[in-house]
């Protein structure tokens, strides 16, 4: 391994983080092992046989799995309230390490991926965060890149558009910078990796947000000096909170991150250690050995489990623990905070892209030289969304063992102590972290007053787990649909998130949940006529199949989750007084221009736009020809040949004539992409007299004449 | 600053503008063309702006004579173009042999880029000389999009991923993957089946 030590000072060696990891996992372990006895003597008790045995193996699995869920709330309750010493977090050193000694100031690079996501919020998130950079004394260590893999001609242009915007503010000028890659290899690791390619040299750190992301200034400075302070660090990874949620869902989701999410943080933080995990935004990445250990190889095989590494993030963070750096979770930080899907089956499509991603990481499972708690973190991520078929397999047999034998037999009334026991160390498993994270809360005053008082919170973690349960067997559903068709080769395109609430129709919930509605119904009818007593036990489940579709719909509602929020219902420390960089972010300035075309019209007739456009065009080919070695690609690729200038030149005419709706979007992309033809359309637009123009054109000029 | 006002004379075919209402539409739409191109350059002093369009449209009026057969609209925006692209050159330095295209971008964007710290408007076409330094805040302009390339190479370190490896090995050497998935999940299936049947005995 080695050590980036350059200009910084304050060395920590590294300690054993054994005890730590030792006491958690045997948490786990006792836990588990006290329910698979339990469990294992009620099932004696009703006669083993082999569905006996195949129950029991997986209620170890799931058990064991609800009992390192628990752990991270046991452990971090403790530690918080405690304020146990444990954690070795690499904190800055103020003695060893000022930034300002340093001769030459290492910069960090702000890198933010975007792909088709709303320019409008995208850029207001942006322009929030490199003000509040620039509000502290170490702004000037910062420079922004928006890499942008956006595919849709109007989101090209307009991204252009507001980045230029940006640019009025002088301080942005050579601090806020811009580009687009043509083709969209890797995705957003490639996005990442062609940055780092380009111009990762000129920086020591790279922090990367999502297009969502909002971070306070105050704490990516933060961020800088903890890894200038501790030079074995080659990742920081924050808690993001989730913020902005305008839907009933969306509102609880976040209810529930803020509420549970610092107790679940601390105890993460504190078996994982330096063996921690990267999410893929909002944390701080050493860029050396980033560059040096995580460029990554493609899968042997084919999709979905071969190929490029979907869910590229744990696999970084695990090859950076291969190579000896540390990797932590700054659990303590504020000030980072994203967005969350605001819907049920916005929810489950984002699943459905991690799902594969998860499974792809059993190709790495096994992988030698991987750290064990890169294996933790793999598996959890894996089990995440195998655990869903689980559940149900376990069911099916439970029942269909509960509906061939009689049910006199599950009920736990007569079951004997056992089968009591397993059900209230269960319950207890389930529903005791959220009640440690509302003591945790009592402690915290100010916390406490964030979400609206004692009752409030209270109210809100009732509601949250009522609603948890009626979504719990629809998720159940999507996450086994997903694994299946993981597993048979059905893979999923790259979409761009939707963000804010914009509400799911009747249709759409229909058209996503009526086969689980059927089937729930399906299963009510034929228990309740050949079962009843089953029926009943049944029915907690099938609920949430049954009323999918309107649950669906309401808890996507803007006006639901207003009305809610009204109410004072499943308020947040960030709603109760939100950070500054949140309320900048979420109102961008002016109204949104959702004219259509409003870009690629801008681009041909706007002086200055279609002068920057081109400009990036040139920069941009100017890149790919200088870095050819580094990028792989040919000359044939980047510059155009005399045949397809001519196609092109004749797309253009046609844009001219016919206006931007006569063209295909690739051929759109294609006019777009050509210099020559943006500079030859720039001035044909103007000079022709309105005869040879489409009535788009004109109606365009005579709009710019109008708005003097 | 010239701001020359004059009442012109626009001809057309029957004589002046003012003799056939077809012929008024005609240069009025050349005015608005002219109009909304100053406009889109950020020229946001009505006056400037004004000044600007009577300066073209008059050069028009000039050449509407000897080609009555071409509309006012063309005729403006030629002009417009032509004393653009003249204004560039000579703030710029600008070749004869650099394609009027790029000459415009690049001008285009020399304003854009000193917008706000050189009052470039009110020189702006004009036949006077450009004071110096304004002409050394246009030329030295730039639109920097992105630091200077410092390329590095990166090569992907192998994983090995040991016990997944050798199997995925054995399933590509078969060249049976796809065969292999579809009859795993049929046999699955019907393990399933004797499984269930099995274990409820």
């Amino acid at each position: 391994m080695m050590h980036e030590v350059s200009g910084q000072k304050g060395h920590r060696t590294e300690r054993s983080t054994f005890w730590e990891a030792f006491l958690f996992f045997s948490l786990t372990l006792v836990i588990t092992g006290v329910g698979a006895f339990l469990m294992a003597d009620y099932l004696w008790e009703l006669g083993w046989n082999h569905s006996a045995t195949l129950l029991w193996i997986l209620f170890v699995i799931l058990f064991g799995y609800l009992a390192f869920g628990f752990s991270h709330a046991f452990f971090g309750f403790i530690l918080r309230r405690f304020h146990l010493p444990f954690a070795r977090m690499p904190m800055v050193d103020e003695e060893a390490s000022t930034i300002e000694d340093f001769d030459v100031t290492p910069r960090v690079a702000i890198i933010i991926p975007v792909y088709n996501e709303p320019v409008d919020r995208v850029f207001a998130g942006i322009r929030a965060i490199f003000d509040s950079v620039m509000r502290t004394s170490q702004g000037d260590a910062f420079d922004f890149f928006i890499l942008s893999d956006s595919n849709q001609p109007e989101q090209w242009v307009i991204e252009e558009a507001a980045w230029l915007n940006l640019l009025r503010d002088p301080n942005a000028q050579d601090r806020v910078f811009y580009r687009r890659r043509p083709d969209n290899i890797a995705k957003k690791s490639g996005n990442v990796a062609d940055f780092c390619r380009t111009w990762g040299d000129h920086y020591r750190y790279m922090i990367v947000l999502d297009a969502d992301s909002i971070m306070t200034g105050e704490t990516l400075v933060e961020l800088y000096q903890r890894m200038e302070s501790n030079p074995r660090v080659a990742l920081i990874q924050t808690a993001p909170g989730l913020v902005n949620g305008e839907s009933l869902f969306g509102r609880m989701q976040q209810f529930a991150n803020r509420l549970y999410g610092p107790v679940f943080m601390e105890g993460l933080a504190f078996w994982q250690q330096n063996g921690g995990n990267f999410w893929g935004h909002n944390a701080i990445i050493r860029l050396r050995p980033f560059m040096e250990h995580c460029d990554l190889p493609e899968l042997p095989g084919r999709k979905p489990f071969g190929g490029h590494i979907l869910s590229h993030d744990f696999v970084e963070a695990g090859l950076l623990r291969r190579a000896g750096w540390e990797v932590w979770l700054a659990h303590d930080l504020d000030g980072s905070y994203e967005e969350g899907p605001q819907g049920i089956i916005e929810s489950a499509q984002r699943d459905r892209r991690w799902c594969q991603g998860n499974l792809q990481h059993g190709m790495l499972l096994f992988a030698r030289e991987l750290r064990g708690k890169t294996r933790v973190h793999l598996a959890n991520g894996i089990l995440g969304y195998v655990s869903s078929p689980l559940w149900l397999i376990f069911m099916t047999i439970a029942f269909w063992r509960a509906y061939v034998e009689g049910l006199g037999t599950y009920v736990v009334e007569g079951s004997g102590p056992q089968g009591i026991a397993v059900l209230v160390l269960t319950m207890v498993l389930l529903f005791s972290p959220k009640i440690l994270c509302l003591i945790d809360l009592v402690f915290d005053r100010e916390r406490l007053r964030g979400f609206g008082g004692f009752l409030n919170a209270v109210t809100g973690a009732i509601v949250e787990t009522f609603f948890s349960a009626l979504i719990a067997p629809v998720m159940m559903v999507f996450h086994t649909r997903f694994v299946i068709w993981n597993i048979i080769g059905k893979t999923v395109g790259w979409s761009a998130q939707r963000r804010g609430a914009q509400g799911t129709s009747w249709d759409e919930a229909i058209s996503v949940h009526g086969v689980q509605t059927l089937m729930g119904v399906g299963i009510g009818i034929f228990t309740a006529l050949t079962n009843p007593t089953l029926f009943f036990w049944l029915a907690p489940v099938l609920a949430g199949l049954w009323f999918s579709i309107p649950v669906s719909v309401w808890t996507s509602q803007l006006s639901i989750g207003l009305a809610a929020k009204r109410e004072k219902l499943f308020l947040t420390p960030e709603e109760t007084s939100p950070p500054r960089e949140v309320v900048e972010a979420t109102n961008p300035p002016g109204e949104p221009d959702n004219r259509r075309f409003r870009g690629i019209t801008s681009a041909v007739l706007d002086p200055f736009l279609n002068a920057v456009h081109v400009s990036l065009l040139r920069r941009n080919r100017r890149r790919l020809m200088s870095g050819q070695k580094v990028y792989g690609t040919s000359i044939s690729s980047v510059v155009p040949t005399s045949g397809e200038s001519r196609a092109r030149r004749l797309l253009a005419e046609r844009l001219l004539r016919e206006g931007p709706k006569a063209l295909e979007t690739a051929e759109m992309i294609s006019v777009l992409s050509d210099i020559d033809n943006m500079l030859w359309l720039h001035r044909q637009a103007w000079l022709r007299p309105n005869k040879d123009l489409a009535p788009w054109w004109v109606k365009a000029i005579r709009e710019t004449s109008a708005s003097v | 600053m010239e701001l020359s006002v004059e009442p012109l004379v626009f001809p057309s075919q029957n004589g002046t503008w003012s003799d056939c209402a077809e012929s008024l539409e005609q240069w009025n739409e050349a005015y608005r063309r002219v109009e909304a191109y100053f406009s889109a350059l950020r020229v946001d002093n009505k006056l400037l702006l004004s000044s600007l369009v009577f300066k073209i449209l008059g050069k028009v009026s000039e050449r509407a004579g000897s080609e009555p057969d071409r509309l006012p609209v063309e005729l403006a925006a030629e002009e417009t173009d032509r004393l653009l692209v003249q204004w560039f050159r000579r703030v710029l330095d600008g070749s004869e042999v650099e394609p009027v295209d790029r000459l415009s971008a690049r001008g285009r964007l020399a304003l854009l880029m000193v917008q706000s710290d050189v009052p470039w408007q009110q020189l702006f076409l004009n036949d006077e000389p450009v004071p110096e330094s304004v002409v050394a805040a246009i030329k030295t302009a730039y639109l920097r999009a992105d630091p200077d390339f410092r390329f590095v190479e990166m090569r992907p370190r192998p994983i090995d991923l040991g016990i997944v490896a050798v199997a995925n090995r054995t399933f590509e050497s078969m060249g049976i993957w796809k065969t292999a998935v579809q009859w795993l999940l049929w046999i699955g299936f019907g393990l399933v089946l004797a499984a269930v049947f099995y274990f409820t005995r």
